[in-house]
């Protein structure tokens, strides 16, 4: 079966710097094939794809009058009789609305499913596009199932927020990638795609209480053995069909907290609310919590904590800040704000 | 009467600075209540101070739905300005725009617009027709911020053929102007005879409209399609081509009348070399004046091997 991958974003978002780093990086080894109805500022050379091994197909449109979406499917089809590849990345054109892509591809029916559905947002722009594009780029940040924010380096924290914040207004459910570029690691990108395509599952946890021996949270963990815990894990990480299963018993009712947050964190502070959240039940009784957020200094934090014991160690970059605090009677108002979420 | 002028072009293009270094600093404005209808919140923004000295009222509109007659009059009758600006916003429905009717009191004053030629190029290229479609109205296109990689030459011929009369300034990234002539053509037009390639009619075209007096008496020698509009002499015909401004929907047969000795017969469309000499004379029902061709020499032809010119 073939697996998509669409990256959407308006114009001079990055989208083809995005889909170098997907190529380069994170479907290193696989056949890819990329459509493309757009040229962008920089183009892929052709000698980089080459070394990749990927092929490329350009829509010549230009011009979103004569963009049929038509003509995708029908790329599309060609590509998959062709090429059989593991994976088709499609770069549509950068004013077309996502959600006329997406269904274009569900119609061709061929061996294949879409994985990944992205925009790319620029984090400086993001505000006045919100407010002045209207339809196409709106309906790009709320039809994507992972959001990533360009340029987040070039902002201070709080345009960051800021950003995030509005993001959030069109799309709660989606992962938004915040780390720049520069730092993401495979690993992360992966995360944060992989998170997508289980939000539902994770909406329908997100309020409720669930029965559960949660051995931990898989946050910012990616090496084999944390890979496993995946599967009997909180709703931060958005897996787990045993979330489905409600145990209403009083007794062994816990709540879990989750956030996604860009904030960069004062070390000192962060050690001060883990210790808090350990040693005491001002925030309702944690059974659990984990983490992994930035630091003041830009680098990255991991915290663990169990009643009575806390670890705060050094992390790899994670896609954004992530956290996870398991209890009962948790104090979530209080929670957001001692972690500035 | 009240006079509106508006000034379109797409985000960060410039438009508020426009307004505010243009239009309000250069004796373009009376006195009196100005209403400045904003229908984008762009990076700019307007010192309250300066409004009020002014005497500048400033109405936001964000959904495009809202603009209509009823809207305008509301502003007409609540404000009852003297003059009004309006900053459109570049990703509305620009045909939708201009087709809502002015309360009555009010008359179009100028068209004018900007564009940023940092992101000229790519936008063009992916998004053409929005690029185009608000310029078609305007009579002054500013483009800023234009580096080496901006087709100064190929633009200017798009918007003149797009609209014949309206006048395009290109300035560099500091802001000074680049002068007109540093254009180039993509053929010689120095000698007696100017040769055109098969691509370049286009090009051509749009020069010969703008610089008339740059091929007067000389000898022009060029592929074309030969049509005779209806009720033209049997001595006359128009020896031109399909050029396309932006994309397959705006496919259209330009071309200068040709007068010839002889009665000249031809199928519609027919291909011919001809030779013809570049001069004055023809008037236009409307009574513009417009180049007029001598036939030299016409000979039947291959097609092009791409039916239409491009003008990108």
């Amino acid at each position: 079966m073939t697996k998509i991958d669409i990256i959407s974003g308006f114009l001079g978002a990055g989208k083809t710097t995005f889909i170098k780093k997907l190529i380069d990086e994170v479907y290193k080894g696989e056949k890819l094939v990329l459509i493309e109805n757009e040229f962008g500022e920089i183009g892929i050379d052709s000698g980089f794809l080459k070394d990749s091994g990927v092929e490329i197909t350009e829509m010549n449109s230009g011009c979103i009058c004569c963009t049929l979406v038509g003509d995708f499917a029908k790329s599309l089809k060609e590509v998959l009789d062709t090429y059989h590849p593991d994976r088709v990345i499609i770069e549509p054109s950068g004013v077309g609305k996502l959600s006329d892509v997406v269904k274009a591809i569900q119609d061709v029916e061929e061996d294949m499913v879409i994985e990944s559905k992205v925009a790319v947002v620029d984090g400086k722009k993001a505000k006045l596009y919100i407010k002045n594009f209207g339809e196409f780029f709106i309906n790009q940040v709320e039809t994507a199932d992972t959001i990533v924010v360009s340029r987040s380096q070039e902002l201070s924290e709080e345009k960051l927020k800021e950003c995030i914040e509005l993001l959030r207004e069109k799309n709660g459910d989606a992962s938004i990638i915040t780390t720049p570029w520069e730092e993401l690691k495979k690993e992360s990108i992966l995360h944060a795609f992989e998170e997508d395509t289980n939000q539902e599952s994770l909406l329908e946890d997100e309020h409720h209480n669930h029965e559960h021996h949660h051995e931990g949270c898989c946050c910012g963990h990616h090496d084999h053995e944390e890979h496993h815990h995946h599967h009997g894990e909180g709703e931060c990480c958005g897996h787990h069909e045993h979330h489905h299963h409600h145990n209403h018993d009083a007794d062994e009712v816990f709540t879990s907290w989750g956030v996604e947050t860009p904030a960069k964190y004062n070390v000192e502070e962060l050690e001060a609310v883990i210790k808090t959240l350990a040693d005491s039940t001002l925030y309702g009784t944690v059974l659990r919590g984990k983490g992994i957020v930035q630091s003041q200094e830009g680098d990255w934090k991991q915290f663990d904590l169990v009643p009575g014991e806390w670890e705060i160690r050094e992390g790899s970059p994670d896609y954004t800040g992530r956290i996870c605090i398991i209890g009962t009677d948790l104090k979530e108002d209080e929670l957001k704000k001692v972690f500035h979420a | 009467m009240v006079p509106v002028y508006i000034v379109t072009g797409l985000l960060d293009s410039g438009k508020t600075t426009f307004i505010k270094d243009t239009l309000l600093k250069q004796d373009w404005i009376e006195e009196g209540v100005t209403v400045l209808i904003r229908c984008e919140a762009g990076d700019e923004e307007f010192d309250p101070l300066f409004l009020e000295e002014n005497e500048i009222e400033l109405v936001d509109i964000e959904d495009e739905d809202d603009y209509n007659e009823a809207f305008l009059q509301e502003i007409e009758d609540g404000c009852n300005p003297d003059q009004v600006i309006i900053e459109f916003n570049g990703m509305w429905n620009f045909e939708n725009f201009a087709n809502t009717d002015y309360p009555k009191e009010w008359a179009i004053g100028g068209v004018y617009s900007t564009i940023n030629g940092e992101t000229l190029e790519m936008y063009l290229k992916n998004m053409r027709n929005m690029v185009m479609e608000q310029l078609s109205d305007s009579e002054f296109i500013v483009v800023n911020r234009c580096g080496e990689d901006v087709d100064r030459g190929a633009f200017r011929r798009a918007l003149k053929v797009q609209n014949p009369t309206t006048q395009v300034l290109f300035e560099k990234p500091d802001g000074s102007i680049i002068p007109p002539d540093e254009e180039e053509l993509p053929f010689d037009f120095e000698g007696n005879k100017v040769v055109l390639g098969d691509e370049d009619f286009g090009a051509w075209y749009v020069d010969a409209f703008d610089n008339p007096q740059r091929y007067e008496n000389k000898e022009i020698t060029y592929l074309a399609q030969a049509y005779r509009p209806k009720g033209m002499d049997a001595h006359m015909f128009v020896p031109g081509r399909l050029i396309m401004t932006c994309c397959a929907d705006d496919i259209r047969f330009y071309g200068y009348p040709c007068k010839s000795k002889d009665k000249l017969s031809f199928n519609p469309g027919d291909w011919v070399k001809v030779t013809a000499r570049f001069g004055f004379g023809f008037v236009t029902p409307q009574g513009e004046e417009r180049p007029l061709l001598e036939l030299i020499k016409i000979k039947s032809a291959k097609p092009a091997k791409d039916e239409v010119v491009y003008l990108r």
